[in-house]
């Protein structure tokens, strides 16, 4: 990593192919690139790089509580492991993709949402993946496994409410969230901005069972948005606001996801979940392409699949994993309060991706006019 | 002599002796022509503003008019135009700007002209003051605002103990408002400080002893006087607002939606960069179009001087 300053000599050296020779004598082009991109990349993120060893690799997260969980567990493991350091960068889709239009890849390792990571699969930005690469991972046990992209955890939003505000029992369903009168008090909801609106919750609402959902009756759906509006103080942009929402009592009952609800209980709110009609949403992984330490990035794609790595970071955060043989390193109890442990699976669904990609530009719009209205 | 200040202030020229004639000011200064070698010194101002900003906005350009496959297209100016909710943000974007830049003058020209009045002394804690919160991060400013102003926060925690009813001000139009008004102030105070600092105190003094009113000295030949420094605070208070993402977000309401919150939708989410490179242009042609009312109606002069 630390090869001396380039001479002026192999700077001015053309024949690419003399390289080898140069090796052991001087520094090589490889050697001088790497130097450079490194030190390029160092200019741009000063304040997160540290001296390595065995290099780096750079991962896209949604940042906050969830990136921190993966850096002292799986990642460090990791580390600890081969010696590559992994830097967290919480980055939105946006930046990956003029990145990667630009072909200039910072990144290696995506992990996303499965909306935003088929967003990113149609634009064609992300690198095929090796599995036959895999020592840690038996790729029969991860749910989805894809040439491109596999799913890494999943996470549900459900409906969460201020025990305080419902001492004698909070709402059972979204009928009874609806319901102001059995259930009065200020509301939140999510906003187009964090992944979806939710169109779910409000025909769940109306009645429709989750089995009959897909596809969603936007009409119908909105109508529903429209009436418990006005009891909505906020429809949340970020998971982050939504938690702020929630703890300082801005609102009362609502939607949220479940890890933040879980942290918040863990800190003393007087907060809860009900898993009832609860939506899980899978979070995939990937490597992108033009990825500048693809042969890293692949050795922690393969480890942080592997049933021991999942089950060091995921749960704590309450987030199921993936990889179905982690469960065995789970104790029971941690697992029952996972998204797509067996009890709670069945009360909920998988919100579909597929849907929202066909449908996400014309909901955009038609959300933008219902926030007007 | 009155009347002659009263012509001063409207900035004809007037014969009496004054430290504001043109002629006292350059007129006899020679003309100073610059040489050819030293435009060179330009060289690296104009590199990294070609760099860092003539390209940038070169490519945004190009990209609103980006068809794909079909080459140049006027496709998204025509989505945003036909599609009623877009031209509907427009304009709520310059209705709300227009709105934080009125508020924001009533706000800050009381306090410029106390402090362009004032001792020292009292001047410097004042300037203080107002560049206090310019050093901080207008995110924590704006954090610092919602515990104050969120329906369990400060504000109605002390309204509650004086039995006061409980005020909605967060997440709605005003607070959106009062988070605005709060982050522009400073901006319109600066400006009009500045043009306040440069008007001769002895014009008022004039026209007192000629017999005006305090009230009429004010608005005959002060505020005359002030005008093109509000008119400089304006403009830059209505361009930042029509811009400004932060404050507009995390305090307004679900009905404020602003050009910027679309565009930062449109990139984040959607990823449709063309559509969003189409909005920040029309955002952008709004701002030199008022630039223009203000060049022809004030004159970019005055803009950069703070003498009247």
């Amino acid at each position: 990593m630390h090869a001396p300053p380039p001479t002026s000599k192999t700077l001015k050296g053309t024949d690419m192919k003399a390289d080898k020779s140069h090796r052991g004598r001087g520094i090589s082009r490889r050697s001088f690139m790497t130097h450079t991109a490194v030190g390029a990349a160092a200019l741009a993120m000063p304040n997160i790089v540290r001296a390595q060893t065995g290099g780096r690799v750079l991962v896209r997260t949604s940042g906050g509580s969830y990136q921190e969980a993966l850096q002292q567990g799986t990642w460090n493991e990791f580390t600890k492991i081969t010696g590559i350091e992994v830097i967290g960068v919480p980055a939105n889709t946006g930046k990956l993709l003029t990145m990667a239009e630009a072909g200039s890849q910072e990144l290696d390792i995506v992990e996303a949402n499965a909306i935003a990571m088929l967003t990113l699969q149609d634009r064609g930005v992300l690198e095929e993946i090796d599995y036959s690469r895999f020592e840690y991972t038996d790729v029969n046990d991860v749910s989805t496994v894809e040439p491109t992209y596999l799913s890494y955890c999943a996470f549900a939003e459900a409906i969460c409410y201020n025990t305080e505000a419902f001492p004698d029992g909070g709402p059972a369903n979204w009928a009874d969230v609806w319901d102001v009168e059995n259930f009065p008090g200020r509301r939140m909801l999510q906003d187009a901005k964090a992944i979806s609106p939710n169109l779910e919750f409000a025909l769940l609402a109306a009645g429709v069972s989750k089995e009959e959902l897909y596809p969603l009756d936007v009409d119908r759906a909105f109508d529903m948005l429209r009436q418990i509006r006005p009891h909505v103080i906020k429809f949340f942009d970020s998971g982050a606001l939504g938690a702020s929402l929630l703890a300082e009592r801005t609102a009362v009952l609502g939607a949220l996801w479940t890890n933040r609800v879980e942290a918040l209980r863990k800190e003393g709110a007087p907060v809860a979940i009900e898993w009832n009609q609860a939506m899980r949403v899978t979070e995939y992984t990937g490597i992108l392409k033009g990825s500048p330490n693809y042969d890293n990035a692949m050795r922690l794609i393969d480890y942080s699949s592997s049933p021991k790595a999942q089950a060091l970071s995921l749960p704590q955060i309450g987030l199921s994993p993936e990889n179905i043989r982690a469960f065995d390193h789970i104790a029971p109890e941690v697992a029952a309060i996972l998204p797509t442990s067996p009890v709670l699976k069945d009360k909920g669904f998988e919100q579909s991706a597929a849907w929202w990609i066909a449908n996400r530009d014309d909901i955009a719009r038609r959300w933008e006019e219902f926030l007007l209205e | 002599m009155m009347r002659a200040c009263c012509r001063a202030a409207r900035g004809e020229t007037v014969s009496a002796p004054s430290p504001n004639t043109e002629a006292a000011i350059g007129g006899t200064r020679r003309k100073w022509t610059p040489r050819i070698t030293s435009l060179w010194l330009l060289v690296p101002a104009l590199g990294f503003l070609a760099v860092f900003f003539a390209y940038p906005l070169a490519s945004i350009v190009l990209r609103s008019f980006d068809g794909g496959a079909s080459g140049l297209t006027l496709e998204h100016y025509s989505t945003f135009f036909t599609v009623p909710v877009y031209p509907r943000i427009l304009w709520q974007t310059i209705e709300i700007s227009l709105l934080t830049t009125i508020l924001c003058v009533l706000v800050g020209y009381p306090l410029a002209y106390v402090m362009a009045n004032s001792s020292p002394a009292v001047r410097n804690v004042m300037l203080l003051m107002v560049m206090l919160p310019f050093m901080t991060s207008v995110l924590v400013r704006t954090y610092g605002w919602m515990v104050i102003l969120r329906p369990t926060g400060l504000l109605n925690h002390v309204a509650q103990l004086f039995g006061l009813p409980a005020v909605e001000l967060l997440y709605n139009r005003p607070g959106m408002l009062i988070g605005l008004v709060y982050t522009m102030t400073p901006y319109v105070v600066l400006t009009l400080y500045s043009v306040m600092r440069g008007i001769d105190g002895r014009l008022v003094a004039v026209a007192r002893s000629l017999g005006a009113s305090g009230w009429s000295a004010f608005w005959r030949i002060y505020f005359p006087l002030s005008l093109p420094g509000v008119a400089g605070a304006s403009l830059l208070v209505f361009i930042l607002s029509s811009g400004f993402y932060i404050t507009p977000r995390l305090m307004g309401g679900d009905r404020d939606q602003l050009l910027a919150s679309i565009i930062a939708y449109q990139v984040d989410v959607l990823l449709n960069f063309e559509f969003a490179s189409a909005i920040a242009v029309i955002l952008l042609a709004i701002t030199l179009v008022c630039f223009g009312i203000y060049a022809r109606a004030v004159g970019l002069k005055q803009l950069l001087t703070s003498r009247t």
